[in-house]
This record gives structure tokens, sequence and C-alpha cells, in this order.
């Protein structure tokens, strides 16, 4: 139980995956246009990365090397194509605001390099709990560059307006510019934040 | 396809749709190799070719495969797969003609697959029902879009080793900060449509 | 397992089968629901154009940029005008325009059911008020940036320039084709 919890906290912060690891930016900087966008998209790629991981590591045994890349990414694209499916026809509007960034998810690096990195050497219980833990850690970094965003850009939080009428909001914010610099701003924020509570606990 | 409508889609492709500044497809190599402008190049060279070959391909598997069989839904899969196998085959070539750029372009060479830009683009023609001609160009000018985004990041990267800008935003940060400075240069072609 | 060819190809292959196998399911599944709801939401857009009317889908190969024409037959049985739908090149994506035009040739409205622009400029091309402007023009449509001066102006989006010419052009398009299919030119 302990071990699980250490797990989720090193996603969700010490090893979030886009603020520490660096990685997963292209989804990040383009679906954070808006909270409810942010909120699909991380909980879309959590369910792939973590079905992923589990049936790559139940398979981890019978891939040979060399072509454990390529399997991989099969595997990973079959989730994503489900979920494509699965979205297309229970939640359209959802699969049309996140548009031809569902198939991408597919090369989002997270899912490989988790794949590659954890789920091709550990259990599968630990795997899933590893695809939970970095699945939500990527929703809440999307979900604070939206919010961000949003505040900022649109003046609005999930759609509902926060400053009234006479609030001109900074568009920029909420297209391509404004990504970069907010994801800039983002990750310098949080390093600086995780380095101290690391020197605190040392 | 007259001239007019093959520059119409250039422009568009490498500027006013670039693919990193306005789509931001091919960030994670756009932030990892810009380093050094050489590298770059050979980054921007790579993927030009990746994409444009892989464009062919997968129209070409599209039409004739999957359209006809009524299985579009496995777009996704069976483009990955080409784009896997052509980056392999690439590795190879560049493993065994020009070792020097291989070493260069190191982990980054493999990461050609999952560089969002060349899936995105195989897609893009796709939803934009492009022809071959059409796909193929495309393809080729948005890789040239990422070639000429790269360079000139790299070139203000080089600049930035020199600069004194707060610790914290030492890395990723500051280079991030970077980009959206050229990004928002970028945006002054909006709209710019000539014919 | 071991690192030979046989080994290889067979996980691989095996791997990509099972993978179809899911896929194949899964479509299968959702296909119906999918085109479902694909044709309800141009259903909805044309019974809120042009109420009280049937319609029905015609051929629009004769027009090559009109994704689907439907002719529109009010419940009295006259010719009610025609609904056209189609895909116009935006700024980010393509903007999906359902277009009402009653049988005199004018615009009876105008819906878009699918866009993807830049949230807070080119996503107002979907306000209804700015799309009640279309309402009751005919002829050519002509795009200005501040205010309408003629009958067949249509006043851009201030900062959404590209969306305003994208749905514009749409509209014309659509016009277009309608007053030909419903007979005797423009």
């Amino acid at each position: 139980m302990k071990k699980t919890i250490n797990q989720i906290i090193d996603g969700l912060f010490t090893n979030n995956p886009v603020l520490v690891q660096l990685i997963g930016m292209c989804p990040t900087l383009a679906t954070s246009t808006s909270l409810s966008n942010a909120i699909g998209m991380g909980l879309a790629a959590a369910f792939v990365l973590i079905c992923s991981n589990i049936v790559i590591s139940l398979l981890r045994k019978l891939i040979p090397s060399k072509v454990r890349i390529a399997c991989y990414i099969v595997v990973i694209a079959g989730f994503v194509t489900v979920l494509d499916l699965l979205m297309q026809a229970y939640l359209p509007d959802l699969s049309v605001s996140l548009g031809m960034y569902i198939p991408l998810i597919v090369v989002n690096c997270i899912i490989l390099a988790r794949a590659e990195a954890f789920a091709s050497k550990n259990g599968v219980f630990r795997s899933m709990i590893d695809g939970l833990a970095m699945g939500l850690g990527f929703t809440f970094a999307l979900c604070l560059l939206a919010s961000m965003r949003e505040i900022i850009g649109a003046g609005t939080i999930y759609g509902i307006p926060l400053f009234g009428a006479n609030y001109q909001p900074v568009t920029m914010i909420v297209q391509a510019p404004g990504g970069f610099l907010c994801l800039g701003i983002l990750i310098a924020a949080f390093q600086v934040v995780i380095k101290k509570v690391k020197g605190r606990k040392s | 396809m007259t001239f007019a409508s093959i520059l119409s889609l250039s422009l568009a492709a490498i500027l006013v749709q670039n693919f990193i500044f306005v789509k931001f497809l091919g960030i994670c190599p756009f932030l990892g190799v810009s380093k050094k402008t050489d590298t770059a190049v050979g980054m921007g060279l790579a993927v030009i070719f990746v994409m444009t070959v892989a464009s062919s391909v997968t129209y070409i598997v599209n039409e004739f495969v999957l359209v006809k069989l009524d299985l579009m839904y496995m777009q996704t899969v069976v483009f990955i797969l080409i784009i896997a196998s052509l980056v392999q085959f690439v590795e190879l070539f560049l493993m065994k003609m020009i070792p020097s750029l291989y070493k260069a372009l190191g982990i980054y060479l493999p990461l050609i697959t999952t560089n969002c830009a060349v899936l995105g683009v195989a897609l893009l023609n796709v939803t934009n029902q492009y022809n071959f001609i059409e796909s193929v160009l495309y393809a080729c000018m948005s890789g040239v879009g990422f070639t000429i985004a790269i360079i000139l990041f790299s070139s203000v990267r080089e600049h930035l080793e020199y600069a004194n800008y707060p610790k914290a935003f030492e890395g990723f940060p500051i280079a991030l900060i970077t980009a959206s400075l050229l990004s928002i240069a970028f945006m002054g072609f909006q709209g710019l449509s000539i014919f | 397992m071991k690192n030979t060819p046989v080994a290889m190809i067979s996980v691989l292959a095996i791997i990509c089968l099972a993978v179809s196998a899911l896929l194949g399911f899964v479509n299968f599944l959702t296909e119906d629901t999918i085109a479902e709801i694909a044709e309800a939401k141009v259903q909805a857009a044309m019974a809120d154009i042009i109420p009280n009317a049937t319609f029905e889908q015609v051929d629009a190969t004769a027009y090559p940029a009109v994704t689907k024409m439907y002719k529109a037959t009010s419940t009295s049985g006259e010719n009610a005008g025609v609904c056209v739908q189609l895909s116009s090149s935006g700024f980010a994506a393509d903007i999906v325009l359902i277009v009402g035009i009653n049988a005199d040739k004018t615009i009876a409205g105008v819906r878009i059911t699918s866009i993807n622009e830049t949230a807070g400029l080119g996503s107002k091309a979907n306000d209804p008020a700015w799309l009640s402007q279309f309402e009751g023009l005919t002829g050519t449509l002509n795009l200005v940036k501040n205010s309408k001066t003629a009958d067949n102006d249509v006043v851009a989006i201030s900062g959404a320039t590209v969306t305003s010419t994208a749905v514009t052009k749409g509209v014309q398009t659509a016009l277009d084709a309608a007053a030909d299919y419903l007979g005797g030119g423009k």
C-alpha cells in the first residue's frame, strides 16, 4: 500500500512526466486551451497508458527484444483506436474538440517511455499503478496549464466567466505563443518548488 | 496543379500553419535536438525525408487498401507501423552511409517514430482529403517549415548559452519562453493567403 | 523470448492480428452509433433552419464542393427549398456548415455543426447572433470589416478574418449550388 502511494506521489509531483521528465509536450501545448479539453485529453491518455501498461507487462516475457518497440507501438495504437471509436460514439463533443490529438496519443512520448522504462520490467499490478500515476500526473500538469491559460486568456474557467463583461482577455495566451510561454513559466515554478521540498526533506 | 496553388499550399505549410509554432506538432525533437545548429539541420533534413516518404506510402496504403476494404479505423495502427519501419530503415541507412550524423542524432533518430509531426501530417492528408501530389507536397513543405523552425530556434539557443537569466529558468523553461517569442513572430503570417 | 527471425516475425504478426481483431470488434460495436450521431446533428440543424419540413437527400455530384444536399418539402407538400452541407477551410480546421435556402433563393439560415477555431475569436462564428445576419440574403455576398452599408454585406468578426471569410465563402458556395439546383440561375 505504501509503495502504491509513493508511486502515485511520484507520478503526480516528483517525477511528473510533463513538468519534471519534460516529455509529452505536443498534446500538452495543444490541448491546454481550456480546462474541459485538458481533463478530457488527460483522462484519455491515462486510459491508454493504463491499458497498454497492463498488456505490455503481461506480454513482457514473450516479446523478443529486437522487435519490442514495434510491438509496444502496435499495442498502444490499438488502444488509442479503441478510445477514439468509443469517444466518437459516446462522447462526440469532446471527440470533436480534441480532434486529431486523439490519434496523436499514439505518439505521446509518455506512453512509449513508460512502456519501455517500466511496464517491460515490472509486474502487472505495479505497471497498472504506474500507468495510473503517470496518467494522473499528465492530467494534473495539463489542468494546471489549462487553468492558467483559460483564466488569463479567455477570462473563464471550465466555461464559467470569471471577471464580468469588462475583462479584456489576453487572447494570445490561448493561442500558440501563450502555450509555450505559460508552460515555460509553469515548469520553472514547479521545479523551484520541487527543489525546495527535496531540500527540506534531506 | 497550377503554380499558384503549389505556392499557396507551400506557404501555408511553411509559414501560416507552421507545424511547430502554430500546430504544436514535433515539439519533443524541437526542444531536444536544438542545442546545436548542425544537429538541428541534420534532424530537420531527416524529418523532411521521413515525412515525405511516410506520407506517400501512407497515402497509397490508405487509398488502395484501407478505403477499398472499409477499414478506416485501422488508419492509426497501419500508419504508425509504416512510419516505424521507415525510421528503422533511415537509421540503418545513416549508420552505414553517414555515421557522423548517425552518432550526432543519437537517441533522437529512433524518436522520429514518435514525432507527432510525421503521424500528424499523414493524418492531416487524410482529413484534408488531399490527392497524392498534394499530400506529398504538403508533407515535404511541412517538413521544411519544421526545419526552418528548428534552425531558427537552435541559433537563438546557442546565443542563450552566454545570456544571463534567472537560474530557475535554466534548460527547458527558457527554451520555451524563446519559442513563445518566435511563435508570436510567426503569428504575423496569420491570414497570409495569396491566391 | 529469443531474438530469432521466426520468433520476432511471429510475435509481431500475432500482436498485429490480435489488435486488428479487437479493433474490428469495437468498430462493429460503435459504427452505427457514430453514423447516427452524425446524421442526427445534420437533421437537427436542418429542422432548426426550415421548420415544419421533411428532408430528402438528393444527388449532389453536380456540385463537387457540396458534401450533401437535401430537398426540403413542407408539411403541406410544397417545395420549401434546399439544405446544403459542406465544409469550408477555416483557420485551424474545416468548418462544417449547414445552409438552408428557401425556394425563393434567399438564405433561410446557417448553422455550424463542426468548428474548431481559436477560442474567443474564430469560435465566435458559432454565435447565433452573428450567423443570423446571413438570413434573407441572396445573390453575391460581400464581406466587410466595419458595418453593413449594402443589402448583401456580411460584417466580419473583428480579429477573426480568416474564419469569417471561410464561413462566408462556404455560405456563398451553398447558395450558388442551391440556386442552380432550384433552377433558373441566380
